[in-house]
């Protein structure tokens, strides 16, 4: 059995979680704010003292088939003594029988204890808003949809992520035309001139984030970017309390490719803006080697909201740091059809009674 | 003296239709000399171009010619049209225009309000839309077309072109429709937020950029030339906005 952290209330012993708004951990029983770094200190004294051996025995039930538990993890409440069982990469979650936050300490030990975390700022009533926000002012949304507004499941998740910092070094090779017209009694003439444009140097990316999760869709995380890296803290498993989260799995070396994408693009972007004064610019070849790399590992907030309608799922994500809320909506294919022919109708008449009144005028 | 009244009257009555088919010939607005056209024609021609003058106080003229004796046949056009004192008014206002079966040459001269009416490009347009009648032989459907035009453009100078309503539903339903497809396509996108970032423009570390090297090396240059174009089919525009003319 793997050994699960619950954070208890020194003066209630209740489950206490991190909260929001104060950004304190919090007992929701008696409302006992603690600061952060007492936490810290809390959580180190108890990583000295924890060496439980906790042994279950039971004869009810069957036993696990070979294989069965590949992929899972099963884990002992310390608070009701209920099993958890979580995937492989589960670091938090809440105990399904008494509801107390615990976080899988063991997801964090050694190499795999992330450098910092961006704790959450907005929470789960701020998400519900968002999503509301996000219905409103659609036009082409489903009045069902929008009206029923029902939310299968809001999960609040700190998403692993590898931030690469890297100095790209560029050496680009560009082909250029200048294009200059001119006319005579009876000839228009054409020149183009080619040249072949060469730019060389370097730029510096930093915290380029690549979520290291298989289970997040890379795009809805690309979506919700950016974080505010400058309120990022040192990684402590207390703010984890009353959340979800996943330790990666994907590791640095597979997440690298799409950071290397996104760094080559801009690298290209950029080298083509110092090269002006042409009619045309076609890159030719780019060569960007990178120089200092560096991956760090954090894990970032995200509230996900899921629903369903008409058998399809929609899954939204919201920065738990900025609020900013994406994710696809369906389309009312009858409003769509009532708009586009109402709004043709309505600039026809004014176009018809307008082109009337400039020819009467 | 019963047989001399009636003498007299049958003398009175040629000598009347003589000058009426004189006028028609030499004074009126057709000056069909090469008789390319048959009498009643003629005569519905001329009716059709009275009616202008009538309407508008500006002279519609057609006159046929055998040859051309200048290089350019709308000189020759402007040539008769003021030798022969064509023209309402003061500034004469009128069209006319010269065809020539044998040269295949055909010219339309405007002066005053015909050439405010009808401009060097409007006359090419004319021209051209009477030339295959012309070319056939057609010449009193190219006359009858001649005098239409004039009819239609000579009436939108004075009294403002009529509303072209098919022109303007058409093309107001393709402005609506176009309209239309821009917004729903805008409230389309709204649906959408879930996009992938293909760049890194805001990790960039803020003043790293270095251009370490830069060369712009000229390689070739490509010259090319094409001919403006001119008049092949023989027809052109008065250069002072005269009319045009064209070969049929």
């Amino acid at each position: 059995m793997a050994v699960l952290q619950e954070y208890k209330c020194p003066c209630c012993d209740g489950a206490i979680e991190f909260d929001t708004s104060a950004q304190k951990m919090k007992c929701p029983y008696c409302d006992t704010e603690f600061e952060m770094e007492t936490l810290l200190a809390y959580d180190e004294e108890l990583k000295d003292g924890f060496d439980d051996d906790m042994q279950w025995q039971s004869a009810a039930g069957g036993q696990w088939q070979e294989g069965e538990t590949q992929g899972l993890r099963i884990y002992v409440c310390n608070s009701c003594g209920g099993e958890i069982v979580g995937e492989e990469t589960t670091a938090a979650t809440e105990c399904p029988f008494c509801s107390n936050p615990v976080v899988m300490m063991g997801q964090f030990a050694g190499d795999l204890k992330p450098d910092y975390v961006i704790p959450f700022k907005l929470n789960k009533k701020a998400a519900k808003d968002a999503l509301r926000r996000h219905y409103s002012s659609k036009k082409l949304l489903p009045k069902v949809f929008k009206d029923e507004n029902h939310i299968d499941e809001i999960k609040g998740i700190y998403v692993p992520f590898w931030l690469y910092d890297a100095d790209a070094n560029a050496h680009i090779r560009y082909k250029a035309t200048r294009i200059r017209r001119w006319s005579d009694s009876n000839y228009r003439y054409t020149e183009t001139s080619y040249y072949s444009v060469t730019r060389k140097g370097r730029i510096g990316f930093e915290l380029v984030p690549v979520d290291g999760s298989s289970k997040m869709d890379d795009t809805l995380m690309e979506s919700i970017e950016p974080y505010d890296f400058s309120q990022a803290v040192d990684f402590q498993t207390a703010y984890l309390a009353g959340f979800l989260a996943d330790k990666y799995d994907v590791d640095s070396e597979q997440s690298i490719g799409r950071a290397n994408e996104r760094i080559k693009r801009s690298t290209e972007d950029a080298f083509a803006k110092t090269v002006t004064g042409y009619t045309t610019v076609v890159p030719v070849s780019s060569n960007v080697c990178l120089e200092n790399g560096v991956a760090k590992y954090a894990l970032y907030p995200v509230w996900i909201l899921n629903t369903t309608w008409k058998d399809k799922k929609y899954t939204f994500a919201m920065n738990g740091q900025t609020g900013k809320l994406v994710g696809d909506l369906p389309l009312d294919k009858g409003a769509y059809r009532k708009w586009l022919f109402g709004i043709a109708g309505i600039a026809s008449v004014a176009a018809f009674a307008l082109s009337y009144l400039w020819w009467m005028l | 003296m019963k047989k001399i009244f009636v003498f007299l009257i049958c003398t009175l009555i040629v000598c009347a239709s003589s000058f009426v088919v004189f006028a028609a010939e030499e004074g009126g607005l057709v000056w069909d000399t090469e008789d390319l056209v048959s009498e009643a024609q003629e005569a519905l021609l001329s009716e059709q171009l009275e009616g202008i003058k009538f309407k508008y106080s500006v002279e519609a003229v057609v006159v046929t010619v055998a040859d051309i004796p200048t290089e350019d046949p709308l000189d020759y056009a402007e040539y008769i049209f003021f030798d022969n004192g064509f023209g309402c008014g003061e500034n004469k206002d009128g069209v006319l225009l010269l065809v020539s079966d044998s040269e295949g040459s055909c010219a339309l001269f405007t002066n005053g309000i015909g050439r405010d009416a009808i401009d060097s490009d409007t006359a090419l347009d004319i021209c051209n839309e009477i030339k295959g009648d012309l070319s056939e032989g057609k010449y009193a459907k190219a006359f009858s077309a001649f005098a239409d035009e004039c009819d239609y453009y000579i009436n939108g100078e004075i009294n403002g072109f009529p509303y072209d309503f098919t022109v303007g539903i058409i093309g107001s339903l393709v402005f609506g429709f176009v309209v239309a497809f821009i917004v729903t396509g805008i409230m389309k996108g709204q649906l959408k937020s879930v996009r992938k970032q293909d760049s890194a423009d805001r990790y960039t570390k803020k003043g790293s950029m270095d251009v370490t090297g830069a060369k712009d090396l000229y390689l070739y240059s490509n010259i090319t030339r094409i001919k403006k174009e001119n008049n092949s089919s023989g027809s052109s525009r008065g250069s002072s906005g005269r009319g045009a003319s064209i070969k049929f």
